[in-house]
């Protein structure tokens, strides 16, 4: 009996090794992708242990950042090369880098992954492609200079912050087509979308403020103040508390989503940009652009309980959470 | 797969037949100093935004308001031109300000690509900076951030407006900026 036992426990042993061998890599996820725009690269970092795990090499100044739903693949939006790049999330190798206009930034995935939005700062308008053979299907005319991108949790909707517009466009994605245009604060940059649908949330860099729209009507509920230059946004602990990144203010927002009140400024790292909710949706991840640092909130307690380094000019603006 | 990789490898192609074109990308600059005096002594060289004597390129200033968010300086510079800033956040206790250039004139005209083309006295767009200081014991770290991008604000820059004319003019306001606060804080 016991040379047995001692023969299974080795046998497991030897199978557990080897399956850490061959499974490359560990897969423990989640991860989050952050463009580092002034390095050309993309940090990824491991949720669990907090470090980077690996940095990959991403040329043309790369921005924006989405992940499919399924994490296999990571888009990232790189303004000097003119389109985004593709990247696989287990060889962690740029697959792929797809040309579309002169100023992509804003990228969104769709939620069956699809189809991938860029939006173009320079020719207004947003591209929409299929991800099986890369093709534009379609440029839909938005506002001036278009930057964040958000799409409904039932894919029915793309809503897009058109900057210079002072606007959100709201487009049916089965006609491509802009159903409705609502007006917002001063300079609208990111934004998102709650878990129903229901609510946009709009980060307007310069009047210092996010609008919140009620997403079916496409009409402003509401202006809550923040800090000096929001940039991004987005939510957590199903939904009642929104997080905003003051880009001039080296701080991160609290908004109760309920009262529609700021309840907590945290101090995170210099210039924060992007922004994105752990799959936990507990944990809040920010980007910090001058610092290269990635600050990790708990949204319990509204406080920075990690800060990652990661590289020169982290910018991560999109979702950027992948499996 | 394989279609996308070969899409991919097409693409590729593409790319490297390209010159570069695109629109800017924000640059960042980051000066320290260690300063042997103590910080309130720093601190009350720099503190008044309306007070820019420590900083060499800077002829006069004139300020209208105190030093609470929304005041404003102009700079008239010794090498000629003005720079216009706004106060954007004071914090008498965590010794740090920071501001935002909101109007520079302009140096000279050229032409480029075939238009007329403003080159400003600082050849940048949309600045921040900030300035902290830093406690340490006996000595000081004073700390002057800066964001922004080149002056160009499309494709293809001239010489006087493109990143390296930014980087190398914010980089020797901050360097000179801090050098000369040390010096007077030292005597």
């Amino acid at each position: 009996m016991f040379p047995v036992n001692k023969m299974t426990v080795a046998m497991l042993v030897a199978t557990v090794f080897l399956s850490a061998l061959v499974s490359k890599p560990a897969a423990a996820g989640p991860y989050a992708y952050i463009s580092n725009q002034l390095d050309d690269s993309v940090s990824i970092i491991d949720v669990e242990q907090a470090k980077v795990l690996n940095t990959i090499a991403v040329p043309g100044k790369p921005a924006g950042i989405a992940v499919s739903p399924d994490g296999r693949y990571c888009y990232v939006s790189t303004p000097e090369a003119k389109g985004f790049a593709v990247l696989d999330t287990q060889t962690h190798q740029l697959l792929n880098k797809v040309e579309v206009s002169d100023g992509a930034l804003g990228i969104a995935v769709a939620p069956d992954g699809k189809r991938v939005y860029v939006a173009d700062w320079y020719t207004n308008s947003v591209a929409v492609l299929d991800v099986s053979d890369w093709q534009v299907i379609k440029r839909i005319a938005v506002g001036e200079s278009p930057s964040g991108l958000i799409i409904s949790p039932n894919n029915r909707w793309l809503y897009v912050a058109n900057r210079l517009s002072n606007s959100v466009s709201k487009i049916d994605l089965n006609t491509l087509t802009i159903k409705d245009t609502v007006q917002v604060g001063q300079h609208p940059f990111g934004l998102t979308i709650d878990g129903r649908g229901e609510r946009i949330y709009v980060a307007n860099v310069q009047s210092d403020d996010v609008t919140v729209v009620d997403a079916n009507r496409m009409q402003p509920v509401a202006t809550v103040k923040v800090n000096m230059l929001p940039y991004a946004a987005t939510l957590a602990l199903n939904d009642s508390r929104l997080f905003v990144t003051n880009q001039d203010d080296g701080s991160v927002s609290v908004v109760d989503t309920e009262s529609l009140k700021e309840i907590a400024l945290i101090k995170v790292g210099d210039k924060p940009e992007g922004i994105s909710t752990h799959p936990d949706d507990r944990h809040v991840y920010v980007a910090n652009w001058f610092d290269g640092t990635v600050s990790v909130i708990d949204g319990k307690t509204l406080r920075v309980v990690d800060t990652i380094k990661t590289g020169e000019g982290s910018r991560a603006f999109g979702q950027f959470f992948g499996k | 797969m394989k279609k996308v990789i070969l899409a991919g490898s097409a693409a590729l192609f593409l790319f490297s037949g390209l010159v570069s074109a695109h629109g800017p990308v924000r640059q960042k600059a980051e000066e320290e100093i260690t300063i042997n005096a103590p910080a309130e002594k720093v601190w009350s060289i720099i503190k008044d935004f309306g007070d820019l004597s420590w900083l060499p390129p800077v002829k006069s200033v004139t300020v209208n308001g105190g030093n609470t968010k929304g005041a404003t300086r102009v700079l008239t510079l010794k090498d000629g031109g003005t720079i216009t800033e706004e106060l954007k956040k004071y914090d008498e206790k965590a010794l740090s300000y920071a501001y935002k250039i909101t109007d520079i004139s302009t140096a000279k005209t050229i032409t480029h690509s075939g238009a007329e083309e403003k080159v400003p006295v600082f050849p940048v767009d949309n600045y921040a900076a900030s300035i902290d200081v830093t406690p340490n014991g006996d000595t000081t770290t004073v700390s002057w951030k800066a964001g922004y991008y080149r002056a160009y604000m499309n494709n293809n820059p001239p010489a006087e407006m493109n990143e390296e004319a930014a980087n190398t003019a914010v980089t020797s306001v901050l360097k000179s900026g801090l050098e000369n606060l040390k010096a007077l804080a030292e005597k």
